[in-house]
């Protein structure tokens, strides 16, 4: 009886004393700060992906590491010392080999065609920790498989840097074709990537300066009508046109609102060349600057509440911005040479421009206000920038010295990782469509 | 002659006479007072085990009762020893009593212990007798001493032990509690005041800024940690720890556009410095940039591993409280 109570009460006590010691695992504790650390891509595993219709698994994939890879915040590894030939999204891996392949993550994915879709299902898995990011199913119409590609890379680049993804995405540019004094221009669509490209017009009139809205079905451009520039809106979906109600007979140099609903532009009259606005459901016009100077290249914060432009008021082309009603212009550029074609970021926090300087043209971004100036690439002849949907990619076109034409290039906020996009013909003029969502 | 010895006196006290006029408004030079600084050095290991204290420190209970919230009721004090029973007279025994010495060498006493064995009383625990003899209370009225027992007897079991009230209902008594009541009249009249001025004083007290840790009211904490024990591996173990780390770290590009991002995470290790488990994230994660970071930062923690350490200093390392701070990046 006693040695049934010492002995319960010795179990009491050990139980006691065991939750104790989980419950307060307080103890000194070793602080330290790991600062600064070296940024390098992520090294990725992307296996091709299982299929029926092994085309379509090894296509989405080498799309998806493209993708990856062109961003340059990833490193997708060589898929010959892969432990597996194709991706199983059902199976839990085997992360051992991955980890002597020094893979940070992985992803396992299965494609099939579905009807008139195509399907994909995903898995992401965190090869040092050992568990599963995300398991997801995309499809995209089966007409074209490597929207599902991009869609699984966005997911894979949200995931793993934070950021919003870029590569379901469209790029409307200028076409230039034909001899230099003759030249052909087109405005023509393509994959972010430079597949599924396509000719939006017929390239009777010269076209310039396409403008993506925040929609995809609407984009606005100039086009000369009987040798004067005229605002055009498009719809790239349908290919319907409408030529902007504005009187003036020079227009140019148009951009949207955040909402759509009002389009900046460049009225020149007399010599003088003023920002205008229109509103496009009423059509009315309102003047935003007055003055002898030129001002040109509007261009809406996120928000819709203030404009940043260029103008030759202060005797050479700096960047100001205003509100948008016209009100309270300050100049923000102040470094060496001519600073012109601002572009907002869509993520609000920089603007891009172009520099002319020491007889080179530079690409490059500054804050709102002025501040944390940087330039990101610099060439012979480059210009237009436009932004990625998730304001971290910067497409321009640019011209090599002696080069017999111009060329798409992107290059991201950091400056790393420039490069051409492939064009059939000779490009400018990029404008990067939102995400297609 | 005559003429030079003249001219050299009088140009000799024309100088003397020019010199004390022209000198005379001369400032004083005065040494400057020079404070001391007094420096203690004292050693790292003292600095770093500075206590800080802490607000939310847990309060221990201990089983110390307060004098007057016992429940157990006062008992009198007994004579310890025997009284009913016949003491052992001495005896004469054959062993002599040493003599006394005149060494006071510490072997010269026998027996330290004095006998300090409580030993239980065989007497059985009476009740106060009636007899007045043990006065219960230490009261030096003699006055008292007639009624006293009568009540202490009756009291015994309800008052305080050690309560200091005499009891009432005495005639000289109750003349002290009247002289007493006269005496606090006055006082009571100035208590208002009395009070506001000891609110004004604890309000100085509790609003005093400069010693937050005490008052709870910002300030400055004290110096040192909770714990008491900071880091007693030296800073360049520590650094060698973060560099290690750092040498998996490889935050996510975006991190460096959020300024003031930075991630905490608790490590477990074993004692061969390989990482238990996954590091716990111990910093709110609010975004998605964050999300990235925290998980950067556990493959960092994870891949780099095991780490050199120290094993006989495993108590400090154990539990590693790891802030990555991204700002800095190339």
């Amino acid at each position: 009886m006693t040695g049934m109570d010492r002995r319960k009460a010795l179990k009491l006590g050990l139980a006691g004393f065991a939750a104790a010691g989980m419950v307060t695992p307080a103890r000194a504790q070793l602080k330290i700060v790991v600062s600064g650390g070296e940024f390098a891509p992520l090294p990725i595993a992307i296996p091709t992906f299982g299929s029926s219709d092994t085309q379509l698994g090894t296509g989405v994939a080498q799309v998806v590491m493209a993708n990856l890879q062109r961003s340059g915040l990833f490193v997708p590894l060589d898929g010959t010392n892969f432990p597996i030939r194709a991706g199983d999204a059902n199976a839990s891996p085997e992360f051992g080999p991955w980890r002597t392949l020094l893979a940070d993550a992985l992803v396992m994915g299965q494609v099939e065609r579905d009807g008139n879709q195509v399907r994909a299902n995903v898995r992401m898995w965190d090869v040092v920790a050992g568990n599963q990011i995300f398991g997801q199913t995309y499809a995209a119409g089966a007409g074209n498989w490597r929207r599902v590609a991009h869609i699984i890379s966005d997911a894979i680049y949200t995931e793993l840097s934070g950021e919003g993804g870029y590569f379901d995405s469209r790029v409307v540019y200028v076409s230039e074709s034909g001899p230099k004094a003759k030249r052909i221009t087109r405005l023509a669509i393509m994959d972010q990537d430079g597949a599924n490209a396509s000719f939006l017009t017929d390239g009777t009139s010269l076209v310039l300066t396409p403008r993506y809205s925040s929609s995809n079905q609407l984009l606005s451009y100039t086009r000369y009508l009987d040798g004067n520039p005229q605002i055009f809106l498009f719809d790239p979906t349908t290919g319907q046109q409408q030529r902007l109600a504005a009187k003036g007979n020079i227009l140019f140099s148009q951009r949207f609102s955040p909402d759509r609903s009002k389009i900046a532009f460049s009225s020149a009259a007399l010599g003088r060349t003023n920002l205008f606005i229109a509103d496009l459901a009423s059509g009315r016009t309102a003047r935003l600057t007055a003055g002898a100077a030129i001002d040109t290249s509007p261009s809406f914060s996120p928000d819709g509440s203030q404009i940043a432009f260029e103008s030759d008021r202060g005797g050479t082309q700096q960047i100001y911005v205003m509100n948008s009603s016209g009100q309270g212009a300050r100049r923000i550029s102040f470094g060496d040479g001519r600073y012109s074609t601002p572009v907002w970021s869509p993520k609000d926090e920089q603007i891009a421009f172009t520099r002319q300087s020491g007889g080179q043209f530079q690409i490059g971004t500054m804050r709102p206000d002025g501040s944390r100036e940087r330039i990101l690439t610099s060439s012979f002849l480059c210009e237009g920038p436009s932004w990625s949907p998730n304001g971290r990619v910067i497409m321009f076109w640019r011209q090599d010295q002696g080069g017999a034409g111009p060329q798409l290039a992107s290059v991201d906020v950091w400056g790393r990782s420039e490069q051409i996009i492939p064009t059939s013909t000779f490009a400018s003029d990029p404008t990067w469509s939102p995400l297609q969502g | 002659m005559r003429a030079g010895f003249t001219a050299s006196v009088l140009v000799h006290v024309t100088a003397v006479a020019v010199g004390f006029i022209a000198f005379a408004d001369v400032e004083r030079l005065i040494p400057g007072e020079v404070e001391a600084i007094p420096i203690e050095l004292i050693p790292i290991e003292a600095f770093s085990s500075i206590r800080r204290g802490s607000l939310e420190s847990t309060i221990i209970e201990t089983d110390t009762p307060a004098v007057v919230d016992t429940e157990i009721a006062a008992e009198l004090a007994q004579p310890t020893g025997s009284t009913e029973e016949d003491q052992p007279s001495p005896e004469n025994t054959v062993i002599e009593t040493p003599a006394p010495t005149v060494q006071t060498a510490p072997e010269a006493q026998p027996d330290p212990e004095p006998d300090p064995i409580p030993e239980p009383a065989p007497s059985p625990p009476e009740p106060p007798a009636p007899e007045p003899e043990p006065e219960p209370e230490p009261e030096p009225e003699v006055a008292v001493a007639e009624e006293a027992p009568v009540l202490a007897a009756r009291e015994t079991p309800t008052p305080a032990v050690a309560a200091p009230v005499p009891p009432p209902a005495n005639k000289p008594d109750e003349a002290r509690q009247r002289f007493a009541n006269r005496e606090a009249a006055p006082q009571t009249r100035r208590r208002p005041q009395q009070v506001n001025e000891a609110d004004n004083i604890s309000n100085i007290i509790n609003n005093e800024e400069s010693r937050g840790a005490t008052t709870g009211a910002g300030g400055q904490a004290t110096a040192g940690r909770t714990t008491g024990t900071a880091a007693r591996l030296t800073q360049s173990e520590r650094d060698a720890l973060a560099s290690q780390m750092r040498k998996c770290w490889v935050p996510p590009i975006s991190a460096i556009e959020t300024e003031g991002l930075t991630v905490r995470l608790i490590v477990d290790l074993n004692r061969d410095g390989s990482v238990i488990g996954l590091p716990r994230v111990a910093s709110a994660i609010t975004n998605r940039v964050e999300d990235a970071t925290a998980k950067a930062a556990q493959r960092a923690v994870r891949r780099c591993g095991p780490y050199q350490l120290a094993v006989e200093k495993y108590d400090e390392w154990r539990q590693v409280d790891v802030t990555f701070d991204p700002r800095d990046l190339g």
